[in-house]
């Protein structure tokens, strides 16, 4: 068989040590990817942890707003399209949080897997707004590797976008591990151009 | 089957995505005089004459719905005084890319850096004695 992957996140507010899905399986929700989507939302009553789907005029009525000083998106929020339920991953962000989304393989790979962001799914391009504009280093997404630690306070990690990607580990896995990562949208100060955009972010390794 | 491994003493390894068949498991310590990797469009490219050889499989998988995971590329290398020559052949097609199925570019590398600048596991054959 082939290695797989299977992506995680922690719906609960435990993300130190410990808190990991192997200690705290209950603490994670496995994601449906043909269903399950991410929104980075400032939220509001109907974008918010429990409650169901939301429908675009609720999305947009819970965007961030641009500002003069560049500003985080508050939320993460991962839709459960089976349960028709939404659940805040409250370890997103900038803050301390280590144990957030799992990226679980189940089984050995060839190269380092890295974490990384596209216009679509082709893989080729990244030029919308969020993830730099034609720029990389100037993706308004922020992840950082916290498989070995947490990630300290108010970091920065490596903005992905295209080329730019995270190295999900130090090294080649040598069989089934679990690796984690944390990860925000920040918006430049004053950003002339408002959006709705939807890129795509991807995992990649390689495997004999 | 993907790749056909011939040794120097004349054994014969099938290389399939089947357990017990896959890249990683076959023989390791093993001189290997050729390798046959079967190509999506049904040719053949034969490495021979490397001290070590190896293959890998590349695989994305969005956070989104669909699509599935995605064999991207697949690459055969070899390596000969610590230079790896890397075919990387297409498995998928889009609509903005030059590359068609089965199209493959090949490159050289400093061999420890010959994916993302980095090495990969998985080598087969013998190098100066040792794997």
């Amino acid at each position: 068989m082939s290695t797989s992957v299977t992506i995680y996140v922690n719906t609960t507010p435990n993300t130190g040590g410990g808190q990991d899905r192997a200690s705290v399986p209950g603490n994670y929700l496995g994601l449906d990817l043909a269903n399950d989507k991410f929104y980075f939302t400032s939220g509001s009553s109907a974008v918010a942890d429990g409650q169901d789907e939301p429908t675009t005029a609720e999305l947009n009525e819970a965007a961030t707003l641009i500002e003069s000083t560049a500003v985080e998106v508050p939320k993460l929020i991962a839709l459960d399209k089976s349960a028709d339920l939404l659940y805040e991953i409250d370890g997103a962000g900038s803050g301390d949080d280590r144990h957030v989304i799992c990226i679980a393989f189940d089984g050995a790979t060839a190269s380092i897997p890295t974490l990384e962001a596209w216009d679509d799914s082709s893989h080729s391009t990244a030029t919308i707004h969020t993830l730099g504009n034609g720029t990389p280093a100037n993706s308004w997404i922020y992840a950082v590797k916290t498989t070995d630690a947490s990630p300290g306070s108010s970091w920065s990690g490596t903005r992905i976008a295209g080329t730019n990607k995270l190295d999900l580990d130090t090294a080649p896995l040598t069989g089934a591990k679990d690796l984690y990562f944390n990860i925000y949208v920040k918006i430049p100060a004053s950003y002339s151009t408002g959006a709705n955009e939807t890129p795509v972010l991807t995992i990649r390794y390689t495997y004999n | 089957m993907i790749a056909h491994i011939k040794f120097a003493d004349n054994s014969k390894f099938e290389c399939t995505m089947e357990e017990g068949k896959r890249w990683s498991q076959a023989p390791a310590n093993k001189k290997i005089k050729q390798v046959v990797f079967v190509l999506p469009d049904g040719n053949c490219l034969v490495l021979r004459a490397f001290e070590l050889y190896n293959l890998l499989i590349e695989v994305t998988q969005d956070i989104r719905p669909i699509p599935k995971r995605k064999a991207e590329y697949l690459y055969a290398m070899g390596m000969k005084n610590n230079r790896v020559t890397s075919y990387r052949i297409s498995l998928q097609e889009y609509p903005n890319s030059r590359h068609r199925i089965g199209d493959f570019t090949r490159r050289e590398f400093e061999f420890g850096k010959e994916y993302n600048g980095g090495s990969v596991t998985g080598w087969k054959g013998v190098c100066n004695g040792t794997v």
